[in-house]
């Protein structure tokens, strides 16, 4: 099914394969793609392009459903991936999603709702969310409990969990109206939360949100007040590495 | 910006690191007056916290320190903290902020039991300049964004790691400790001739001996192995 309100604006980035991927498999395709295209040198990590990406280290057959969109090739180039999905796209002249020439691309599409998943690290400013689309992001982290950078690694320790949730972006960071959120359990290799996880609990919600819309017609709202909550930076190494290294018991899917 | 795995030597090397800097001697430390009579009083405080959280970390802080403890450092005095506690609810962003003044208060606030949800809001603040810039700027200006004058006073930094290890022993928040150890990186990176004369005599062993045993602890709670401990 293609969902003719809804366009992605995508990156080359092992993220925009998962969610790609992930919608596919579930029969889900945006109407249109926009596609942010970089070199590598401002790549964050769970963001590889094709060539830095570690190669798949987690793909059972009978992975766990909270982890079905693990299962991702996270290095298939996006321009391939997008025709072999049968998807158009549009390459944007810059990378820069504040630019004035992406934000006009946008503004030319009819579509009201764009899946945001541009590079690592870019903020929307109030420039290109006062156009009058909404722009659907699914931020790596349970909120409004954890906002801000590398939570889930800030949950593993605190709660032995990960979390992904599905709102539209606002001015303040990761502050807009959830729409979806999950919990998921510790996966089965946790030196793959960067590269893999993230970007599997980041798909999965956003499939589950797209099936939510496709059902009720409409985006229903979970949280509205959402700015309350803890804001979190990068986890410094230390705390990453007890993370790791750390026993965790295993919670079901929430 | 986004740490790469390298197993549990990397954990092994960072508390070898830290405890070297600990094991060293503290004569020449000397830091402002005012400063050594904070570091007395949240000395007390560090010990009663932990305590109250558990005796075995009350006991590892107190092993960590070992002889480096003050002895007959004054007290900056009760009235004196109060009168700083109050000022930061005087406090508004809409206003420049000096950096000094604003630590205080903040270290005042916890020595006299004051308003703790001021104090974590300024804290809060504090801790998204410095994770986005890091650095700690003697001043900010109105709105609180950009900082001005010098961002090299070490006294400000560890002041800084001094409220942040009290913060976090009173609400064992991970990001508080997240943004003490990235701190203490910094301190621990310059020479000892730099620290002594704006550090008081045992500041820094304690904001040392309060992250260890943070990561200590946490560690033994994962089951995570950590250096000689």
């Amino acid at each position: 099914m293609v969902l003719s309100d809804v366009a992605m604006i995508a990156a080359d980035t092992s993220r925009s394969r998962a969610y790609l991927q992930a919608l596919a498999r579930n029969g889900i395709l945006p109407n249109r793609v926009l596609l942010m295209e970089r070199t590598a040198d401002r790549i964050h990590p769970g963001q590889d392009t094709a060539s830095e990406a570690p190669p798949q280290t987690v793909c059972a057959a009978d992975v766990d459903d909270c982890w079905s969109e693990a299962c991702f090739d996270p290095v298939e180039p996006m321009r391939v991936l997008l025709d072999r999905l049968n998807i158009s796209y549009v390459p944007c002249r810059v990378a820069d999603i504040n630019d004035a020439s992406t934000i006009s691309l946008i503004r030319q599409r009819s579509e009201s709702v764009f899946i945001y998943s541009g590079f690592g690290g870019a903020l929307l400013r109030r420039d290109i969310l006062s156009i009058g689309v909404r722009f659907l992001h699914v931020h790596g982290g349970y909120l409004p409990d954890y906002k801000g950078s590398t939570t889930n690694y800030y949950s593993l320790l605190a709660e032995g969990t990960l979390g992904a949730s599905a709102l539209f972006l606002s001015e303040e960071i990761d502050s807009g109206p959830v729409l979806l959120r999950r919990k998921f359990p510790v996966p089965a290799d946790v030196r793959a939360i960067d590269h893999i996880f993230d970007a599997a609990a980041r798909a999965k919600v956003l499939v589950d949100t797209l099936r939510a819309y496709v059902t009720n017609g409409t985006w229903e709202v979970l949280v509205s007040e959402n700015n309350c909550g803890e804001t979190y930076y990068v986890i410094h190494p230390v705390l990453k590495h007890i993370a790791i290294l750390g026993k965790t018991r295993n919670e079901p899917c929430e | 910006m986004y740490a790469p795995f390298e197993g549990g030597l990397f954990l092994s090397a960072y508390h070898d690191s830290r405890m070297r800097v600990l094991q060293r001697s503290v004569a020449g430390y000397q830091g402002a007056h005012f400063d050594s009579g904070l570091a007395a009083d949240a000395l007390l405080l560090m010990q009663e916290l932990l305590a109250a959280a558990s005796p075995v970390l009350a006991r590892r802080f107190r092993e960590l320190l070992g002889d480096r403890q003050s002895r007959g450092a004054p007290s900056c005095g009760r009235d004196a903290l109060a009168g700083l506690a109050e000022e930061l609810k005087q406090r508004t962003i809409s206003t420049r902020n000096a950096s000094l003044d604003l630590l205080h208060n903040l270290m005042a606030v916890q020595l006299v039991d004051g308003d703790f949800d001021v104090a974590s809001t300024w804290l809060d603040r504090l801790i998204q300049r410095f994770e986005v810039t890091k650095k700690i700027y003697e001043f900010y200006p109105q709105g609180f964004r950009k900082g001005e004058g010098s961002n090299c006073s070490i006294r400000l930094y560890w002041l800084f790691a001094l409220a942040l290890s009290l913060f976090w022993a009173r609400s064992n928040k991970l990001r508080y400790l997240s943004t003490l150890l990235k701190v203490c990186d910094l301190l621990c990176s310059l020479p000892e001739e730099m620290l002594q004369p704006e550090i008081p005599r045992f500041g820094l062993s304690m904001v040392l001996a309060a992250e260890l045993v943070a990561v200590e602890s946490l560690a033994a709670q994962k089951g995570v192995p950590l250096g000689s401990v």
